[in-house]
Protein backbone atom coordinates (compact mmCIF):
# COMPACT_ATOMS: atom_id res chain seq x y z
CA UNK A 1 0.00 0.00 0.00
CA UNK A 2 1.48 3.33 -1.03
CA UNK A 3 0.62 6.22 1.24
CA UNK A 4 0.74 9.24 -1.03
CA UNK A 5 -1.29 12.18 0.16
CA UNK A 6 -3.17 12.30 -3.17
CA UNK A 7 -4.19 8.72 -2.57
CA UNK A 8 -5.58 9.61 0.86
CA UNK A 9 -7.55 12.49 -0.63
CA UNK A 10 -8.92 10.22 -3.34
CA UNK A 11 -10.02 7.74 -0.67
CA UNK A 12 -11.80 10.39 1.36
CA UNK A 13 -13.59 11.61 -1.76
CA UNK A 14 -14.54 8.09 -2.65
CA UNK A 15 -15.79 7.30 0.81
CA UNK A 16 -18.02 10.34 0.80
CA UNK A 17 -19.44 9.76 -2.66
CA UNK A 18 -22.14 7.36 -1.47
CA UNK A 19 -23.43 9.86 1.08
CA UNK A 20 -23.22 12.68 -1.47
CA UNK A 21 -25.38 10.73 -3.93
CA UNK A 22 -27.98 9.90 -1.29
CA UNK A 23 -28.00 13.59 -0.33
CA UNK A 24 -28.37 14.68 -3.96
CA UNK A 25 -31.44 12.47 -4.32
CA UNK A 26 -32.98 13.65 -1.03
CA UNK A 27 -35.32 16.18 -2.64
CA UNK A 28 -36.51 14.07 -5.53
CA UNK A 29 -35.70 12.03 -8.61
CA UNK A 30 -32.71 12.87 -10.79
CA UNK A 31 -30.88 11.23 -13.69
CA UNK A 32 -27.14 10.48 -13.64
CA UNK A 33 -25.92 13.70 -15.24
CA UNK A 34 -28.07 15.84 -12.93
CA UNK A 35 -26.59 14.07 -9.94
CA UNK A 36 -23.09 14.69 -11.33
CA UNK A 37 -23.81 18.38 -11.85
CA UNK A 38 -25.12 18.72 -8.31
CA UNK A 39 -21.99 17.07 -6.95
CA UNK A 40 -19.75 19.27 -9.10
CA UNK A 41 -21.26 22.50 -7.85
CA UNK A 42 -18.86 23.90 -5.32
CA UNK A 43 -17.30 20.58 -4.34
CA UNK A 44 -14.44 18.67 -5.92
CA UNK A 45 -15.95 15.36 -4.92
CA UNK A 46 -15.65 13.69 -8.31
CA UNK A 47 -12.36 12.27 -9.55
CA UNK A 48 -13.53 10.31 -12.59
CA UNK A 49 -17.14 10.91 -13.62
CA UNK A 50 -17.41 7.29 -14.72
CA UNK A 51 -17.29 6.11 -11.09
CA UNK A 52 -20.73 7.56 -10.34
CA UNK A 53 -22.59 5.11 -12.59
CA UNK A 54 -21.23 1.85 -11.12
CA UNK A 55 -21.87 3.31 -7.67
CA UNK A 56 -25.52 4.06 -8.60
CA UNK A 57 -25.80 0.48 -9.81
CA UNK A 58 -24.49 -0.84 -6.48
CA UNK A 59 -26.81 1.39 -4.44
CA UNK A 60 -29.67 0.00 -6.49
CA UNK A 61 -28.50 -3.59 -5.91
CA UNK A 62 -28.47 -2.82 -2.18
CA UNK A 63 -32.05 -1.57 -2.35
CA UNK A 64 -31.22 2.02 -1.39
CA UNK A 65 -32.40 3.57 -4.67
CA UNK A 66 -34.77 2.67 -7.51
CA UNK A 67 -34.55 3.61 -11.19
CA UNK A 68 -36.67 4.08 -14.29
CA UNK A 69 -36.03 5.01 -17.93
CA UNK A 70 -37.84 8.13 -19.17
CA UNK A 71 -37.89 9.54 -22.69
CA UNK A 72 -36.69 13.15 -22.85
CA UNK A 73 -37.89 15.91 -25.18
CA UNK A 74 -34.42 15.80 -26.79
CA UNK A 75 -35.17 12.29 -27.99
CA UNK A 76 -32.67 10.30 -25.93
CA UNK A 77 -33.83 8.36 -22.87
CA UNK A 78 -32.59 9.15 -19.38
CA UNK A 79 -32.34 6.81 -16.41
CA UNK A 80 -33.88 8.47 -13.34
CA UNK A 81 -33.08 7.47 -9.78
CA UNK A 82 -34.89 8.06 -6.51
CA UNK A 83 -34.44 7.01 -2.88
CA UNK A 84 -36.28 4.03 -1.42
CA UNK A 85 -37.39 3.99 2.19
CA UNK A 86 -34.23 2.06 3.07
CA UNK A 87 -32.21 4.66 1.16
CA UNK A 88 -33.71 7.52 3.16
CA UNK A 89 -32.94 5.71 6.42
CA UNK A 90 -29.39 4.95 5.33
CA UNK A 91 -28.86 8.54 4.16
CA UNK A 92 -30.12 9.97 7.44
CA UNK A 93 -27.94 7.58 9.44
CA UNK A 94 -24.85 8.39 7.35
CA UNK A 95 -25.49 12.13 7.62
CA UNK A 96 -25.82 11.84 11.40
CA UNK A 97 -22.57 9.91 11.65
CA UNK A 98 -20.80 12.34 9.35
CA UNK A 99 -21.89 15.43 11.28
CA UNK A 100 -20.57 14.04 14.57
CA UNK A 101 -17.41 12.72 12.96
CA UNK A 102 -16.62 15.99 11.18
CA UNK A 103 -17.24 18.02 14.33
CA UNK A 104 -14.89 15.98 16.53
CA UNK A 105 -12.20 15.72 13.87
CA UNK A 106 -12.55 19.44 13.23
CA UNK A 107 -11.74 20.17 16.86
CA UNK A 108 -8.82 17.76 16.81
CA UNK A 109 -7.15 19.20 13.74
CA UNK A 110 -7.53 22.82 14.74
CA UNK A 111 -3.88 23.16 15.85
CA UNK A 112 -2.73 21.80 12.48
CA UNK A 113 -4.45 24.61 10.65
CA UNK A 114 -2.21 27.25 12.28
CA UNK A 115 -3.76 30.68 12.20
CA UNK A 116 -6.86 29.54 10.33
CA UNK A 117 -9.88 28.37 12.26
CA UNK A 118 -11.48 25.07 11.42
CA UNK A 119 -15.08 25.20 10.34
CA UNK B 1 -21.38 17.23 -40.73
CA UNK B 2 -18.07 15.35 -40.90
CA UNK B 3 -17.18 16.57 -37.42
CA UNK B 4 -20.46 15.18 -36.19
CA UNK B 5 -19.96 11.71 -37.66
CA UNK B 6 -16.38 11.66 -36.35
CA UNK B 7 -17.77 12.36 -32.89
CA UNK B 8 -20.34 9.60 -33.26
CA UNK B 9 -17.56 7.21 -34.26
CA UNK B 10 -15.49 8.24 -31.26
CA UNK B 11 -18.45 7.63 -28.94
CA UNK B 12 -19.20 4.25 -30.52
CA UNK B 13 -15.54 3.27 -30.14
CA UNK B 14 -15.68 4.19 -26.45
CA UNK B 15 -18.96 2.32 -25.90
CA UNK B 16 -17.59 -0.68 -27.81
CA UNK B 17 -14.62 -0.88 -25.47
CA UNK B 18 -16.96 -0.56 -22.49
CA UNK B 19 -19.19 -3.35 -23.78
CA UNK B 20 -16.26 -5.67 -24.50
CA UNK B 21 -14.80 -5.15 -21.05
CA UNK B 22 -18.07 -6.25 -19.41
CA UNK B 23 -18.13 -9.68 -21.05
CA UNK B 24 -18.80 -11.30 -17.67
CA UNK B 25 -22.17 -9.58 -17.19
CA UNK B 26 -25.56 -10.73 -18.54
CA UNK B 27 -26.28 -9.18 -21.96
CA UNK B 28 -29.37 -7.25 -20.82
CA UNK B 29 -27.52 -5.67 -17.92
CA UNK B 30 -24.58 -4.81 -20.18
CA UNK B 31 -26.79 -3.08 -22.74
CA UNK B 32 -28.56 -1.08 -20.06
CA UNK B 33 -25.22 0.19 -18.76
CA UNK B 34 -24.10 1.08 -22.29
CA UNK B 35 -27.40 2.91 -22.86
CA UNK B 36 -26.95 4.93 -19.68
CA UNK B 37 -23.36 5.93 -20.52
CA UNK B 38 -24.45 6.74 -24.10
CA UNK B 39 -27.16 9.00 -22.73
CA UNK B 40 -24.57 10.71 -20.51
CA UNK B 41 -22.07 11.26 -23.34
CA UNK B 42 -24.72 12.52 -25.76
CA UNK B 43 -26.20 15.05 -23.39
CA UNK B 44 -22.89 16.23 -21.97
CA UNK B 45 -21.45 16.80 -25.46
CA UNK B 46 -24.20 19.17 -26.55
CA UNK B 47 -23.37 22.81 -27.21
CA UNK B 48 -26.42 24.87 -28.23
CA UNK B 49 -28.38 21.73 -29.00
CA UNK B 50 -25.75 20.11 -31.25
CA UNK B 51 -22.97 17.61 -30.50
CA UNK B 52 -19.67 19.46 -30.25
CA UNK B 53 -16.55 17.41 -31.12
CA UNK B 54 -14.32 19.22 -28.63
CA UNK B 55 -16.91 18.87 -25.85
CA UNK B 56 -17.30 15.17 -26.70
CA UNK B 57 -13.55 14.58 -26.22
CA UNK B 58 -13.66 16.37 -22.87
CA UNK B 59 -16.69 14.32 -21.84
CA UNK B 60 -14.96 11.02 -22.61
CA UNK B 61 -11.81 12.21 -20.86
CA UNK B 62 -13.79 13.12 -17.74
CA UNK B 63 -15.55 9.74 -17.73
CA UNK B 64 -12.25 7.89 -17.47
CA UNK B 65 -11.12 4.71 -19.21
CA UNK B 66 -14.05 2.46 -20.21
CA UNK B 67 -12.15 -0.57 -18.88
CA UNK B 68 -12.04 1.10 -15.48
CA UNK B 69 -15.80 1.69 -15.43
CA UNK B 70 -16.42 -1.87 -16.63
CA UNK B 71 -14.15 -3.26 -13.92
CA UNK B 72 -16.18 -1.49 -11.22
CA UNK B 73 -19.45 -2.89 -12.58
CA UNK B 74 -17.92 -6.39 -12.73
CA UNK B 75 -16.57 -6.16 -9.20
CA UNK B 76 -20.03 -5.10 -7.97
CA UNK B 77 -21.70 -7.99 -9.74
CA UNK B 78 -19.21 -10.58 -8.56
CA UNK B 79 -19.30 -9.47 -4.93
CA UNK B 80 -23.09 -9.41 -4.96
CA UNK B 81 -23.11 -12.92 -6.37
CA UNK B 82 -20.41 -14.22 -3.99
CA UNK B 83 -22.28 -13.09 -0.86
CA UNK B 84 -25.40 -14.92 -2.06
CA UNK B 85 -23.72 -18.04 -3.41
CA UNK B 86 -22.31 -21.33 -2.12
CA UNK B 87 -20.50 -22.37 -5.26
CA UNK B 88 -16.71 -22.83 -4.92
CA UNK B 89 -16.39 -21.70 -8.54
CA UNK B 90 -18.04 -18.32 -7.88
CA UNK B 91 -16.02 -18.00 -4.66
CA UNK B 92 -12.73 -18.66 -6.44
CA UNK B 93 -13.56 -16.12 -9.16
CA UNK B 94 -14.55 -13.49 -6.62
CA UNK B 95 -11.42 -14.21 -4.58
CA UNK B 96 -9.22 -14.08 -7.67
CA UNK B 97 -10.67 -10.71 -8.56
CA UNK B 98 -10.04 -9.56 -5.00
CA UNK B 99 -6.44 -10.78 -5.18
CA UNK B 100 -5.71 -8.23 -7.88
CA UNK B 101 -7.07 -5.41 -5.77
CA UNK B 102 -4.92 -5.43 -2.65
CA UNK B 103 -3.11 -7.28 0.11
CA UNK B 104 -6.27 -8.26 1.99
CA UNK B 105 -7.87 -9.52 -1.20
CA UNK B 106 -4.76 -11.57 -1.85
CA UNK B 107 -5.06 -13.10 1.62
CA UNK B 108 -8.64 -14.15 0.89
CA UNK B 109 -7.51 -15.61 -2.41
CA UNK B 110 -4.82 -17.67 -0.64
CA UNK B 111 -7.39 -18.98 1.86
CA UNK B 112 -9.64 -19.98 -1.05
CA UNK B 113 -6.87 -21.77 -2.93
CA UNK B 114 -5.53 -23.52 0.18
CA UNK B 115 -8.97 -24.59 1.41
CA UNK B 116 -10.20 -25.93 -1.91
CA UNK B 117 -6.86 -27.66 -2.61
CA UNK B 118 -7.13 -29.39 0.75
CA UNK B 119 -10.68 -30.50 -0.10
CA UNK B 120 -9.53 -31.80 -3.48
CA UNK B 121 -6.72 -33.78 -1.80
CA UNK B 122 -9.18 -35.45 0.57
CA UNK B 123 -11.45 -36.42 -2.32
CA UNK B 124 -8.46 -37.71 -4.25
CA UNK B 125 -7.45 -39.89 -1.29
CA UNK B 126 -10.97 -41.29 -1.04
CA UNK B 127 -11.08 -42.03 -4.76
CA UNK B 128 -7.62 -43.66 -4.93
CA UNK B 129 -7.86 -45.80 -1.80
CA UNK B 130 -9.50 -48.78 -3.59
CA UNK B 131 -6.68 -48.80 -6.18
CA UNK B 132 -3.74 -48.36 -3.79
CA UNK B 133 -5.04 -49.89 -0.52
CA UNK B 134 -1.49 -50.31 0.86
CA UNK B 135 -0.25 -46.84 0.04
CA UNK B 136 -3.11 -44.43 0.74
CA UNK B 137 -3.96 -43.91 4.37
CA UNK B 138 -3.89 -41.81 7.48
CA UNK B 139 -0.32 -42.35 8.56
CA UNK B 140 1.24 -41.97 11.96
CA UNK B 141 4.98 -42.49 12.52
CA UNK B 142 7.90 -40.99 14.39
CA UNK B 143 9.43 -39.55 11.22
CA UNK B 144 6.36 -38.96 9.04
CA UNK B 145 4.33 -37.34 11.80
CA UNK B 146 0.62 -37.40 11.16
CA UNK B 147 -0.67 -37.07 7.62
CA UNK B 148 -3.19 -38.33 5.14
CA UNK B 149 -2.05 -39.25 1.67
CA UNK B 150 0.29 -41.47 -0.30
CA UNK B 151 3.17 -43.39 1.26
CA UNK B 152 5.52 -45.64 -0.71
CA UNK B 153 6.55 -49.02 0.75
CA UNK B 154 10.20 -48.00 1.17
CA UNK B 155 9.35 -44.74 3.00
CA UNK B 156 9.87 -44.32 6.74
CA UNK B 157 7.79 -46.77 8.78
CA UNK B 158 4.34 -45.59 9.78
CA UNK B 159 1.10 -47.10 10.99
CA UNK B 160 -2.16 -46.67 9.12
CA UNK B 161 -5.13 -45.76 11.31
CA UNK B 162 -8.29 -45.88 9.23
CA UNK B 163 -8.20 -48.90 6.95
CA UNK B 164 -11.51 -49.35 5.10
CA UNK B 165 -12.92 -46.33 6.84
CA UNK B 166 -10.57 -44.01 4.96
CA UNK B 167 -12.76 -43.22 1.91
CA UNK B 168 -15.70 -42.27 4.13
CA UNK B 169 -13.60 -40.20 6.54
CA UNK B 170 -11.75 -38.50 3.66
CA UNK B 171 -15.06 -37.66 1.94
CA UNK B 172 -16.44 -36.12 5.11
CA UNK B 173 -13.22 -34.14 5.69
CA UNK B 174 -13.28 -32.99 2.05
CA UNK B 175 -16.86 -31.77 2.38
CA UNK B 176 -16.02 -30.01 5.63
CA UNK B 177 -13.04 -28.33 3.95
CA UNK B 178 -15.24 -27.06 1.09
CA UNK B 179 -17.98 -25.82 3.39
CA UNK B 180 -15.51 -24.24 5.81
CA UNK B 181 -13.60 -22.45 3.06
CA UNK B 182 -16.76 -21.20 1.36
CA UNK B 183 -18.15 -19.96 4.65
CA UNK B 184 -14.88 -18.22 5.55
CA UNK B 185 -14.72 -16.40 2.21
CA UNK B 186 -18.36 -15.32 2.43
CA UNK B 187 -17.80 -13.91 5.90
CA UNK B 188 -14.55 -12.20 4.90
CA UNK B 189 -16.09 -10.66 1.79
CA UNK B 190 -19.19 -9.52 3.62
CA UNK B 191 -17.48 -7.97 6.64
CA UNK B 192 -15.22 -5.10 5.85
CA UNK B 193 -13.42 -6.33 2.83
CA UNK B 194 -16.51 -5.79 0.69
CA UNK B 195 -16.08 -2.05 0.96
CA UNK B 196 -12.32 -2.33 0.86
CA UNK B 197 -12.22 -4.38 -2.31
CA UNK B 198 -14.43 -1.91 -4.05
CA UNK B 199 -12.39 0.92 -2.70
CA UNK B 200 -9.28 -0.52 -4.27
CA UNK B 201 -11.01 -1.27 -7.55
CA UNK B 202 -10.36 2.32 -8.58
Amino acid sequence: MSEHPEKWEAQVRKGCLELAILAALWKGRLYGLEILRLLEDGSNLIVAEGTVYPLLSRLKAEGLIESEWVESEGGHPRKYYWLTKAGRQRGAAMAGFWAGFAASLGTLIQPLLGGKRAL
Amino acid sequence: MTANSDSTQLMEYYLGRLRESMAGLPAAEREEIVAEIRSHITERSLVDGAVDPQRMRETLEALGRPEEIASQYQTNALLTRATGSHSPWVMLRAARRGAMLGAKGFGIFMIAVTGYTMAATFFLCAALKPFFPENIGLWVGSTVGFHMGYRAAHDAPAAELLGHWLPLVAMVLGLLAIMGTTHAIRVLIRHGSRAKLRWRAE
